[in-house]
């Protein structure tokens, strides 16, 4: 909000506070609200939280994520065990479609396959993430649907953002659609509120890619 | 938003337009912004996604989700298997700390053990709760940690000024007694409620929030 003087200081002040991040080796730089994260991190879930933190505070308009993850060596896994251990979290995770299957290199997991919509592509990659040994997930998971006509989609998420307590009655979003691949543009107040967005476009039917083109105003 | 005129057919709709709850037996009653969801869903983590998709609609001031997860045969699991999985997964993830464990009982599965922050406690109840097999998450992990508690309302007021989602004039107080935090006053959104209870659990000390907040919708 407003009562954030300063930034930089502010998101590393929130870095400092959240528990699941290490922030001893995270350097913060601030441009007008563009924020860019540079150092290590020890972990990829303290890699996507290191994003999180971020986004969540008053003027942060975009992050820019150049964390590296270096794990300790406790934590190495070497590809045939990542490779079991995330394509046993794929197949036990009820949300996770069949089909879906992970590869590990050097602690990248790629995940691949097919599933019907964009929340399913998210929960695939929500279930590797969190390994132990993992250095970053790489999504190349296909969405395939079978509508007739993805006529209505502008229309879905439209009522989908009237619905949505966070989208206010004068936003100037505004959602287009072509080929099952959905372009957003106009304004946000904040990171919660481009979520909020994009989740809804991403939820419809039909929908293969979402181009993100939202600004948030911070 | 208030464009939303009629709340229960809003809920409604939000339920049949998110992929990852099957809306088929679930029925939907609002009380001027109190929403009651009754019938079943055949997952857990569907249990979770009706709550919140509820949650996200304008004008939704509480949901009281009754709903029963009802598993389809192919997904039963005995006690001995879910237990094992539950606490494989629990072992492998990376932000669970050591020493917390799982136990399933017809599906229910009961954390126990003890982590230092409220955030780590629900990290362990993500990394099980989709697991095939899972009928509910009872949640017994204890929290300990020597931060002193006495910090934890400026921590956790600071948390509050820096959010994007809190507005400046906001009524929110925080309260501490022991290394409980009390949360009162006025919220307008679940995902603003969402930000200040997550920004209270996060301070380290803090062993339980007492959740106060009004959503006013």
């Amino acid at each position: 909000m407003g009562t954030t003087k300063d930034i930089r200081e502010a998101v590393e002040a929130e870095l400092k506070f959240d528990p699941l991040v290490d922030d001893a080796d995270i350097h913060v730089v601030n441009v007008s609200g563009e924020v860019a994260l540079n150092g290590t991190v020890r972990s990829y879930p303290q890699y996507l939280e290191a994003t999180a933190a971020a986004q969540r505070v008053g003027g942060v308009k975009n992050v820019h994520n150049h964390l590296q993850v270096v794990l300790p060596d406790a934590d190495f896994r070497d590809d045939a065990m990542l490779t079991t251990a995330a394509n046993n979290a794929l197949a036990q995770n009820v949300t996770v479609p069949d089909g879906v299957e992970a590869t590990a290199l050097d602690g990248n997991v790629t995940l691949t396959g097919t599933v019907s919509y964009g929340a399913e592509r998210g929960a695939a990659e929500t279930a590797v993430s969190g390994l132990i040994g993992l250095r970053n997930v790489r999504n190349d998971i296909e969405i395939s649907y079978d509508v007739e006509d993805p006529v209505g989609v502008d229309l879905h998420v439209q009522e989908a953002l009237d619905r949505s307590a966070l989208v206010p009655d004068d936003s100037d979003v505004e959602v287009a659609t072509k080929g099952g691949v959905i372009t957003l543009t106009g304004h946000v107040r904040t990171w919660a509120e481009h979520d909020a967005v994009t989740e809804a476009a991403w939820m419809a039917s039909g929908v293969i890619d979402v181009r993100d083109e939202l600004q948030i105003t911070g | 938003m208030s464009t939303t005129k009629d709340i229960r057919e809003a809920v409604n709709a939000e339920l049949k337009y998110e992929p990852l709850v099957d809306d088929a037996d679930i029925h939907v009653v609002n009380i001027n912004g109190d929403i009651g969801l009754n019938g079943t869903v055949p997952s857990y983590p569907q249990y979770l996604e009706a709550t919140a998709a509820a949650q996200r609609v304008g004008g939704v001031k509480n949901v009281h989700n009754h709903l029963q997860v009802v598993l389809p045969d192919a997904d039963l699991r005995d006690d001995a298997m879910l237990t094992t999985t539950a606490n494989n997964a629990l072992t492998l993830n990376v932000t669970v700390p050591d020493g917390v464990e799982a136990t399933a009982k017809d599906g229910n599965v009961t954390l126990t053990g003890t982590v230092k922050y409220g955030r780590q406690r629900q990290a362990a109840e993500l990394a099980v709760s989709g697991l095939i097999g899972v009928r509910n998450v009872r949640d017994d992990i204890d929290l300990s940690n020597d931060a002193d508690p006495a910090d934890v309302v400026v921590l956790v007021q600071n948390a509050l000024d820096r959010n994007a989602l809190i507005a400046d004039d906001s009524k929110v107080s925080v309260d501490t007694m022991g290394n409980t935090v009390t949360l009162s006053g006025h919220v307008r959104t679940h995902a603003e409620h969402d930000a200040v209870v997550g920004a209270a659990w996060m301070a380290g000390g803090v062993f339980k929030v007492r959740d106060e907040l009004s959503v006013t919708g």
